[in-house]
C-alpha cells in the first residue's frame, strides 16, 4: 500500500512539474503576437537538391533566427511545382505552412494547359531573389557573339538548335522572347530540366541553350561554355562582361525569381512578421555570402508592392508566351 | 598521394565514412528508402562540416544505399532500392531455398568487387570515359534505352508474352502526367496528384512488397517454421572463380552507364542482368536462384556509384540522381565540379576517391559480418514481420514526397501486383518498363526531330553498338546456326 501511495506522489509531482514546464515555455516566446508558437513548414513544389530546394533550405536555415522557430523544408514535387503549389495555397492560413513560390508559377498557367494554381491564390509575403536567363554557347562554337547568331539564324531558319529546360519552361520562355524579339526561329529541343540540357551543350547535342545565369556559371567559369547574352534589363552580377539584351536593342527579359507566400486569407500580423524577418534575413552577411557563391542576387520586395510586382510578371510572360506561339490560352 | 592516403586512413574520416555505409546499409533495406532520397535527406546534415569528412560521409551513404536494396530484394523479395530490382530475381528464390545467407554473401563480394572496379576506373580513367558520356545525345540514349528494355525478355520468366504486356503497361503508366517534350498534361483527368506522373519507387513497392505479404498471410499455419541450419556466408572458391567474369564484365558495364549522364545504378543493374544472362554458359538457370543472376546485378549497380562520379568529378555534370545532389553538396560546400575542380583541388578529388575506396571496403566488412544476423531476418514470424514491412511500406512511399497520394499509388499497385502474381505475370518487367519510359519516350522524341528527313542518321557508332547489342541475344540462335553452317561447308 505503501508503494502505491509513493508512486501516486511521484506521478503528482511529474504532473506538477510538467505543467509548469509548458506554462513557462509559452511564457517565454517573445514576440509580440501570438506566434510562432511552433515549427514551420516551408514547402518546395520541386526535387531535393535542385536549385530552389536548396534556396529554401537555405533560407530556413538563416531565417530561422528571425523567425524565431525551426523551420523544416518539405519537398513535395511533380506537375511543375503545381502539387506543391496547390498543397501552399490550399493550406491552413496560420502562418504554419509557407510556400517557396518561383517563377514557374507566373509562366506555367499560360503554358500548361490545366495548369491548378496562380499568383492570385496566394497572400505574398516577399521576393528574395532573382536571376536573369540568359543564352550561351559552347566555348569552342562558331558563334563569338549574339550578333553572329542572330546573323546566322536569320539565314538559316529553323536550323539553330537551342535546348531548353522543357517546353512551356522558364528557359523555353527566355529563348522564345529572344526569338520574337530579333525575328528569328529557333528549333527548340525540349529536356527534363537545366542539367540535361546543358549536358547535351557540352557534348555538342544542341548549338546553344537557354538557361539561368546562375545554372551556366559554373561552366563558364571552367571555361567550357560562353554566354552571349543575358535576356533581362539587368547585368549578371558574377559576369559583367556579357551584354544584356536591352542594352543591345532587343526587348527581351525573363527572370527567374524566387520568394515566399503564405496561404490567402492569413492574417495580416503574421504575414507583416514574415517580411520583418525577411528584411534582416536580406541583410544577413552568412545569407548574402551564400547567395552569392551560388551567383544569385539577393534582391527584397515586399507585401504589397511584392503583390503587384507578381501581377505585372504574370502579365508580362503571358504576353512573351502569345507572341511565342507557346500558350495554351 | 601516400600522405593523402595517411590522411583519409586516420580515425575520424574512417569512422566518418562507416557512419555513412551503416547510415547507407539501412536506408538501402528499408523499402522506399532509396539511395537518392537518403542522400538528398542526410546532404544538409553535412553542410555543416568541412568538406572533405561531409562529402566523404555523402559517399559512405550511396555506397551503403545501392548495396543495402540487395539485402531486403534477397531476404524480403522486396527491392531495397531501385538499382536492386534485378537482384530480386535470382537472390529471393535462393533465401527461399534457405541460401539466403549465401545469397547476402554473394551480392556482398559481388558489389565490393564492383564498386573497387568503379573506383579504378574513375581513378585511372575518368578523362576518356567522361568523353564517352558526353557523346550520347538523343539517339545514343535511344539505343541505350531499347538495349534495356530488351532485359525484359531475360525477366520474363516463362512467359515471353505475359512480360511484354507487363513491360507494355508499365511505359504506359509512365506517360502519365505533363509531357516533357510538348508540355502538355495527359491522362491527368484535372487531378492535381496525377499532373506530376506516377512515381516508379512507391509502385515497385507496392508491386513487390504487399504480395509477398498477402501471400505470406495465406501460408500462415498454426505450426511453427522449422529453422534451416545456420550457412556458410562465403560462397565456396570454385563458385568464386566462376563468377569472375560475370562480375568483371558486369562492373564494366557498370562503370559505363554510370558515367552516361542521366542514368544510374538502377539502369546499369537492368542491362548488366540481361547481358549477364544472354552470354552466360547457363541461362537457363538464370530466375532460378543461380548465384550469377545476383552477382551481374549486384556487381554492376556498385560500380556505377563510381561511374557516375566520373563526369561529376571531371565535368560537372552529374551521372545519375545522387550524383546530381552531390553536385549541389559540393556548391554548398563552395566546390565547383568541373575541369576547374581538378586543377585547384586536386588534393580533395584524390581524398573523395581513396574515400570512396574506403567506403567500399568498409561496406565488405559490415555486411559479412552482419550478413549472418541479416539472414536471421527471414526467420521472423510472420504475425511480427508482415505489419512491420507494410507499416515501411507506408512510411517509405510517403517520405518520398510527402505526399499521401504515393501511398495510395503503393496500395493500388500493391492489389494489382498481388492479381499478377496469381495471374503468373512477371512484375519486373512493369517496374522496368516505368523506369525506362521518360528516357525512352523524350529521346525517340528529340531522334525524330533530329532524323525526320534523313532517318539513316539514327546510326552513329555508339547507337549501332548498342542496337547491335541489343539485337544480338534474340539473334544468338540464327548466329550460331550460320557458325556451324559455315564450319561445315569449310
Amino acid at each position: 500500500m505503501k508503494k502505491l501511495k509513493r508512486m501516486k506522489y511521484w506521478f503528482i509531482a511529474l504532473m506538477v512539474f510538467t505543467l509548469t514546464v509548458v506554462i513557462v515555455a509559452h511564457e517565454a516566446a517573445t514576440s509580440a503576437i501570438d506566434y510562432p508558437k511552433k515549427k514551420i513548414e516551408l514547402v518546395v513544389a520541386f526535387k531535393p537538391g535542385g536549385g530552389s530546394d536548396t534556396f529554401a533550405r537555405a533560407v530556413a536555415r538563416y531565417g530561422e533566427k528571425y523567425i524565431g522557430a525551426p523551420i523544416f523544408v518539405t519537398n513535395r514535387a511533380g506537375g511543375s511545382g503545381a502539387i506543391g503549389f496547390t498543397y501552399g495555397a490550399k493550406a491552413k492560413p496560420d502562418g504554419y505552412v509557407i510556400t517557396l513560390i518561383v517563377t514557374t508559377l507566373t509562366i506555367a498557367p499560360h503554358t500548361t494547359p490545366g495548369y491548378p494554381v496562380t499568383y492570385k491564390d496566394f497572400e505574398p509575403i516577399a521576393l528574395l531573389a532573382t536571376v536573369p536567363s540568359c543564352i550561351s554557347v559552347r566555348e569552342d562554337s562558331k558563334f563569338k557573339t549574339l550578333r553572329d547568331l542572330i546573323g546566322y539564324a536569320k539565314s538559316h531558319p529553323g536550323k539553330v538548335r537551342l535546348g531548353t529546360s522543357g517546353t512551356g519552361g522558364p528557359w523555353h520562355l527566355a529563348g522564345a522572347a529572344l526569338g520574337a524579339a530579333a525575328g528569328i526561329e529557333f528549333s527548340f529541343v525540349p529536356y527534363k530540366g537545366a542539367g540535361p540540357a546543358i549536358t547535351a551543350l557540352l557534348g555538342g547535342h544542341v548549338d546553344a541553350v537557354a538557361t539561368s545565369a546562375a545554372e551556366i556559371y559554373p561552366h563558364v567559369r571552367a571555361g567550357k561554355v560562353r554566354t552571349l547574352a543575358i535576356i533581362a534589363k539587368q547585368p549578371f552580377a558574377a559576369m559583367p562582361n556579357v551584354p544584356t539584351t536591352i542594352s543591345m536593342g532587343l526587348d527581351a527579359d525573363v527572370v527567374s525569381w524566387r520568394g515566399l507566400a503564405a496561404p490567402k486569407g492569413t492574417p495580416k500580423e503574421i504575414i507583416d512578421y514574415w517580411i520583418t524577418a525577411m528584411r534582416k534575413l536580406a541583410k544577413d552577411p552568412e545569407f548574402v555570402k551564400f547567395m552569392s557563391s551560388r551567383g544569385v542576387t539577393v534582391q527584397l520586395i515586399t507585401g504589397k508592392a511584392f503583390a503587384e510586382w507578381l501581377a505585372k510578371k504574370h502579365n508580362d510572360y503571358g504576353k512573351i508566351a502569345r507572341a511565342a506561339g507557346i500558350a495554351c490560352k | 598521394m601516400l600522405t593523402l592516403l595517411l590522411t583519409v586512413l586516420n580515425l575520424k574520416t574512417v569512422l566518418a565514412i562507416s557512419q555513412g555505409v551503416a547510415l547507407g546499409i539501412i536506408i538501402g533495406v528499408l523499402p522506399g528508402l532509396s539511395a537518392t532520397l537518403g542522400v538528398a535527406l542526410l546532404a544538409p546534415l553535412t553542410f555543416g562540416m568541412d568538406p572533405g569528412t561531409g562529402l566523404m560521409i555523402l559517399l559512405g551513404v550511396y555506397v551503403g544505399a545501392v548495396y543495402g536494396g540487395s539485402i531486403s530484394a534477397i531476404l524480403l523479395g522486396i527491392p531495397g532500392t531501385p538499382a536492386a530490382v534485378a537482384t530480386v530475381f535470382d537472390g529471393h528464390p535462393m533465401a527461399k531455398r534457405g541460401e539466403g545467407g549465401r545469397a547476402i554473401g554473394i551480392a556482398t563480394i559481388s558489389s565490393f568487387c564492383g564498386g573497387i572496379f568503379g573506383v579504378i576506373l574513375l581513378l585511372l580513367l575518368a578523362k576518356p570515359i567522361s568523353k564517352f558520356g558526353l557523346a550520347f545525345g538523343e539517339r545514343e540514349y535511344l539505343a541505350l534505352g531499347i538495349l534495356a528494355l530488351t532485359a525484359v525478355a531475360q525477366l520474363s520468366g516463362t512467359s515471353l508474352a505475359k512480360g511484354l504486356f507487363a513491360a507494355c503497361f508499365g511505359l504506359f503508366v509512365a506517360t502519365i502526367g505533363i509531357d516533357e517534350v510538348h508540355g502538355i498534361p495527359r491522362f491527368t483527368f484535372g487531378s492535381v496528384n496525377l499532373l506530376g506522373g506516377i512515381p516508379y519507387i512507391p509502385v515497385m513497392i507496392g508491386l513487390f512488397a504487399i504480395p509477398e505479404c498477402i501471400v505470406n498471410i495465406e501460408r500462415l499455419s498454426p505450426r511453427r517454421p522449422k529453422f534451416p541450419p545456420l550457412e556458410k556466408i562465403l560462397p565456396s572458391r570454385s563458385v568464386l572463380k566462376k563468377l569472375i567474369k560475370p562480375i568483371l564484365r558486369s562492373a564494366g558495364i557498370g562503370t559505363l552507364t554510370g558515367a552516361i549522364p542521366g542514368t544510374g545504378a538502377d539502369i546499369a543493374a537492368i542491362i548488366s542482368y540481361a547481358q549477364g544472362k544472354s552470354l552466360s554458359k547457363h541461362p537457363e538457370l538464370f530466375g532460378t536462384g543461380y548465384a550469377e543472376g545476383i552477382a551481374c546485378p549486384e556487381s554492376a549497380n556498385n560500380a556505377a556509384t563510381g561511374g557516375t562520379m566520373i563526369p561529376l568529378l571531371t565535368l560537372g555534370i552529374p551521372g545519375g540522381a545522387v550524383t546530381a545532389i552531390l553536385l549541389g553538396a559540393f556548391m554548398v560546400h563552395g566546390l565547383y565540379p568541373g575541369p576547374l575542380l581538378m586543377l585547384k583541388n586536386a588534393d580533395l578529388v584524390y581524398t573523395l576517391i581513396i574515400g570512396l575506396f574506403v567506403a567500399n571496403v568498409i561496406m565488405l566488412t559490415l555486411g559479412l559480418s552482419a550478413a549472418r544476423f541479416f539472414a536471421k531476418v527471414s526467420q521472423i514470424p510472420p504475425a511480427l514481420f508482415i505489419p512491420t514491412i507494410m507499416l515501411l511500406c507506408v512510411a517509405g512511399s510517403f517520405s518520398m514526397r510527402n505526399n499521401w497520394f504515393d501511398v495510395h499509388i503503393m496500395a493500388i499497385s500493391g492489389l494489382l501486383g498481388y492479381c499478377m502474381v496469381k495471374i503468373g505475370i512477371p512484375r519486373a518487367p512493369l517496374v522496368i518498363g516505368m523506369i525506362l519510359s521518360g528516357m525512352i519516350e523524350s529521346n525517340l522524341a528529340r531522334t525524330v526531330m533530329l532524323c525526320k528527313d534523313n532517318p539513316f542518321k539514327f546510326f552513329t557508332p555508339i547507337s549501332s553498338i548498342l542496337i547491335v547489342l541489343a539485337a544480338l541475344p534474340f539473334a544468338k540462335a540464327q548466329i550460331m546456326y550460320l557458325y556451324n553452317l559455315l564450319k561445315r561447308v569449310m
